[in-house]
C-alpha cells in the first residue's frame, strides 16, 4: 500500500543537479529558467544535515509535482581519499521514479544531458526515454526547460530571452550573495535562498515592465 | 519519448517567494537593493571591454585607427 507523501506542490520541481563550481553558470541556469516559468525549484541543499537525510530527500522529492535529473555530470569524482563514480544524481533519480510509480500523486520527472546517447548507455535502464540535451550551455538549459514545461497561456509564455536577462542578473550578483552569507560555497542553503529571491525579483521586474 | 508538462498555476507573487523562502527582513531589503535599485545594468569595473579600449585617450586611439598617428616603435627607438 502506498505510504501518503507529504504535502504536494504543483509548482514544486526537485532540481537534481551536481553541486560544484563547474556547474556554476547551469546552477543559475536551472533556478533562473524554473522561476521564469513560474515554478518553485527544490533542491537537497535545502535541507539541513544531520539525521535521516535520506527519509528527508525523498520526502522532499515526493513533495513535488516534477523532477529534472542531469545526469551530465555523472563521471569519475577525484577527490581523495577514494576515485568514485558520482552515484548522488543517478541515485535521486531512481527515487523520483520509485515516486512516480508508487504514489497516489502525480510526478514527471525529466532527464537532462549533455550528450545525446550518453544517458542510455551509463543508464541502460533508461532506454526509450529521451533525455533533454542541453550541450552544456545555459542557452541549452533554458530551451530544454522551455520544451518540458509549456505554460497554458500564451500570454505568460517565458522566452529564452527573458530567463538570459534573469540568468545575468543572477549571475552578476552571486558574488555579492555569496559574501553576504559568507558561505563557503554557492551550494548552499542560505545561498540558494537569496539567488531564488533574486532570479524571482529580476523576472518579475521585466514582466511588469 | 520526450515529453512535456502544461504548467496552469501563475507566477508566484514576490510576498509568496518571501514566505515560501522565509526570507528575513534584512535579507528581503537586500535583494530589493540588489535588484530594484542596483538594476540591471552591469557595474562599470566589469564592463566588457572594447578592443581598444585602454589607458590611452579616445582621441589618440580614433586617430591611430585613421591612420593619422602611426604607432610608436618603443623598441627600435631603444636600440637606435
Amino acid at each position: 500500500m502506498p505510504v501518503q507523501p507529504p504535502e504536494h506542490s504543483n509548482k514544486a520541481v526537485f532540481l537534481n543537479i551536481p553541486y560544484d563550481d563547474r556547474f556554476r553558470r547551469l546552477y543559475f541556469a536551472y533556478i533562473s529558467g524554473l522561476i521564469h516559468l513560474g515554478l518553485d525549484p527544490r533542491a537537497t541543499i535545502e535541507i539541513p544535515g544531520g539525521q535521516n537525510r535520506l527519509d528527508k530527500i525523498l520526502d522532499l522529492i515526493r513533495s513535488c509535482r516534477d523532477s529534472l535529473h542531469d545526469l551530465s555530470r555523472v563521471e569519475l569524482d577525484r577527490n581523495p581519499p577514494f576515485t568514485t563514480p558520482r552515484f548522488n544524481m543517478p541515485f535521486e533519480l531512481g527515487l523520483a521514479v520509485a515516486s512516480a510509480k508508487l504514489d497516489s500523486t502525480p510526478h514527471d520527472w525529466f532527464v537532462f544531458e549533455t550528450k545525446h546517447r550518453r544517458a542510455s548507455k551509463s543508464l541502460s535502464d533508461l532506454s526509450g526515454t529521451d533525455a533533454n540535451i542541453h550541450r552544456g550551455t545555459v542557452e541549452g538549459v533554458m530551451r530544454e526547460l522551455c520544451n518540458a514545461f509549456v505554460r497554458q497561456s500564451q500570454s505568460e509564455r517565458a522566452s529564452v530571452a527573458e530567463m538570459l536577462k534573469t540568468y545575468r542578473a543572477v549571475s552578476r550578483h552571486a558574488g555579492e550573495i555569496q559574501r553576504r552569507t559568507r558561505a563557503r560555497s554557492l551550494f548552499e542553503a542560505s545561498v540558494f535562498r537569496l539567488i531564488y529571491s533574486v532570479a524571482q525579483r529580476a523576472a518579475a521586474s521585466q514582466k511588469t515592465s | 519519448m520526450a515529453h512535456s508538462v502544461i504548467i496552469t498555476t501563475p507566477m508566484p507573487t514576490w510576498d509568496e517567494t518571501v514566505e515560501r523562502l522565509g526570507l528575513s527582513k534584512a535579507d528581503q531589503e537586500f535583494v530589493i537593493r540588489l535588484v530594484d535599485e542596483k538594476g540591471s545594468r552591469r557595474p562599470a569595473a566589469s564592463a566588457p571591454k572594447t578592443r581598444f579600449a585602454s589607458s590611452r585617450p579616445a582621441k589618440t586611439v580614433a586617430k591611430r585607427a585613421s591612420g593619422q598617428v602611426r604607432k610608436t616603435n618603443n623598441r627600435a627607438r631603444a636600440t637606435a
